[in-house]
């Protein structure tokens, strides 16, 4: 099934390679990926050069239909997938964004070091996993009315902070404030809400984790510093989760009604989740809206869960959050669409960006980063696979010049789930991993089979490759301590 | 011939099911993507639920409507289904009754949760022994 993909690929230097609009017709622009020469191999094994193709292929799209790094077979677009629409002529897709609306990522540093944290580990990871409600089928301890879930689709992550979890200097923290503008919750289902409403306050299960980590490489000291980050040893705490079934419904339900916008519209789609509608249609806007409150819903999420995470670090070190210095870095969105102004060929324009699986990396000095960050652009955060390690990047000019402003959102996953699963058993991956020095916690084994390091790319050649290409760069790496999956 | 069988897929999971009626594809399919879940076969089923949805007059819709219908269902009502029986599946639409038993953490789980079956290459195929289908999942 997972023939290899033989289309032509020109090299542009050593990260571009082109897909000329000639491969196929239908194609309105060339498709980019950001890739080394050693890794386009592994990039050709399946089909996610072809959805790179098949996305150029939608109405209004600006510049290439391109795919970062961490690229790889998704259904509809490509993981790793950006692609810029105009918003008068052009189309939104709901399967340009995926399931898992606004699926995100935090960090939080804190003041402790390796030292001091170690012999806490065991329990702080249980008194986490016991605050976190994670794993298939895991209901939240929240239960919302129906005008509370409205309030949440509205404020995001400030509804949280108003309810006591965390506070103002987190929202400034976070992409969009954790509060995007444009939501309307007429546009959402009673069904959507009816499966989002116990699911607020939880991980969720598959790549979603909550990971204690260590500061193990400084790149860029003054960035670092600027994020809080002073030393190598220091602890951070990285939260990787998203809309959960709130969103997963809303992104299904449009894809449906979508795919008969594109009927109607006369759009041909070469493959049916690529289904879309003008972005001034009707149809196009209650999708934005709905999607908007799925994102503000996982900003709430993830603002909640940073809140039991503080409370689990209380109990253990008996003393406040404040004092153990537990501030949020930052907050990306890395599933979302969104509508920004970008110069094109010295024009300015509005465009409706889409990144699956990919993060927005803008420059310094851009007015949408938080003042405390103007200086250095945009902090960027790129999770690995639960045995080697993430990093922290920042935004730079050249990507607001080539990528829209965006950069990889991750590893990227090398080998299916099945194959991993085949491969080793879970006891045997926790046993591997606390050999490495990396206490584990998964609601289920299962999860930790399908999720081995070994089926990802090393996310450091992911990164190194965003960096040498200058579509983001390098501040520190970070290396896990204790992973709770879910 | 196997009611299913899983595909390779790098990210996401897929599946091929097959059947000799239109029915029996669906029930298969079902089967399939439950199974991705957990081992449903070591289940006894202890909650019946009748599921119907109008007819779309496409049948590959219909099929992704009605799996999606299934793990909303298992989603907001905390059901895993392990047993479907699909009565009719005509103009007037489907009409069904899956059984199941009520979620809790002690179920032989595999560890996928499936947020959503996709339209990707959604593909619905006459056969010469039946029909086969090939559906794709976000996990």
């Amino acid at each position: 099934m997972a023939s290899a993909w033989s289309g032509p690929i020109e090299k542009i230097d050593d990260y571009r390679w082109l897909i000329p609009r000639r491969y196929k017709p239908g194609m309105r622009t060339d498709g980019l990926i950001f890739a080394r020469e050693k890794m386009l191999a592994k990039i050709k094994e399946d089909m996610a050069p072809e959805q790179v193709a098949n996305v150029a292929f939608l109405p209004g799209i600006v510049g290439y239909s391109m795919a970062m790094p961490d690229i790889h077979w998704g259904y509809g677009f490509p993981i790793g997938g950006v692609a810029a629409f105009d918003i008068r002529e052009g189309v939104i897709s709901p399967g340009g964004v995926g399931y898992d609306i606004n699926c995100g990522v935090r960090i939080l540093r804190t003041n402790l070091t390796l030292e001091e944290i170690k012999p806490y580990l065991p329990s702080l990871l249980d008194e986490i996993f016991h605050n976190v409600p994670s794993g298939v089928g895991s209901e939240g301890k929240l239960r919302l009315s129906n005008e509370e879930l409205r309030q949440v689709m509205i404020q995001g992550a400030r509804w949280a902070v108003r309810k006591g979890y965390g506070g103002e200097k987190d929202l400034e923290h976070t992409e969009e404030n954790g509060e995007m503008e444009g939501a309307d919750p007429q546009k959402v289902s009673p069904r959507a809400m009816e499966r989002g409403r116990s699911q607020l306050g939880t991980l969720g299960s598959g790549n979603h984790f909550l990971e204690i980590q260590a500061v193990s490489e400084i790149y860029d000291r003054k960035s670092a510093q600027v994020m809080g980050i002073d030393k190598e040893g220091q602890i951070t705490v990285m939260i990787h989760t998203g809309s959960r079934g709130f969103g997963h419904q809303i992104c299904d339900e449009y894809v449906k009604k979508l795919l008969q916008s594109a009927q109607h519209y006369n759009i041909h789609l070469p493959d049916r989740q690529l289904a879309c509608a003008p972005f001034s249609s009707p149809e196009g806007k209650a999708y934005f809206s709905a999607m908007v409150c799925a994102a503000n819903y996982a900003w709430a999420n993830r603002q909640i869960i940073t809140h039991w995470v503080r409370e689990a670090f209380e109990k253990v070190f008996k003393k406040s959050a404040e004092e153990l210095g537990l501030e949020l870095i930052y907050d990306v969105a890395h599933n979302i669409a969104k509508v920004e102004e970008h110069t094109i060929n010295g024009k300015k324009l509005k465009v409706v960006v889409h990144r699956k699986g990919a993060t927005r990396a803008f420059a310094p000095e851009h007015p949408l980063i938080p003042r405390d960050y103007r200086e250095i652009g945009q902090p960027v955060i790129v999770p690995g696979d639960m045995g080697r390690a993430s990093y922290l990047l920042v935004g730079t000019e050249r990507a607001m010049e080539e990528t829209f402003g965006s950069t990889c959102h991750g590893a990227g996953r090398l080998m299916s789930r099945a194959q991993a699963s085949r491969s080793v058993r879970g006891q045997e991956v926790k046993r591997r991993m606390e050999e490495q020095g990396i206490l584990v916690k998964a609601a289920s084994f299962a999860t930790l089979t399908e999720e081995i390091p070994e089926a990802y790319k090393d996310v450091s050649e992911v990164v190194a490759t965003c960096d040498g290409a200058g579509i983001s760069k390098k501040v520190a790496k970070l290396r896990p301590l204790a992973v709770i999956k879910g | 011939m196997p009611r299913y069988r899983t595909i390779r897929h790098t990210a996401d999971k897929a599946i091929d099911a097959w059947g000799r009626s239109l029915p029996e594809l669906f029930e298969n399919s079902a089967y399939g993507t439950f199974s991705l879940i957990a081992d449903i076969n070591r289940l006894k089923p202890e909650i019946k639920k009748e599921v119907k949805l109008p007819n779309n007059k496409d049948i590959p819709l219909m099929l992704v409507e009605w799996l999606s219908e299934l793990l909303y269902i298992f989603d907001t009502e905390k059901i895993l289904f392990c047993r479907f029986k699909v009565n009719s599946l005509d103009e007037r639409g489907i009409d069904s009754v899956c059984e199941g038993v009520k979620v809790r953490p002690d179920l032989p789980w595999r560890g996928s949760y499936v947020k959503a079956v996709t339209y990707h290459n959604l593909k619905v195929e006459r056969t010469e022994k039946g029909y086969r289908a090939k559906i794709f999942f976000d996990v």
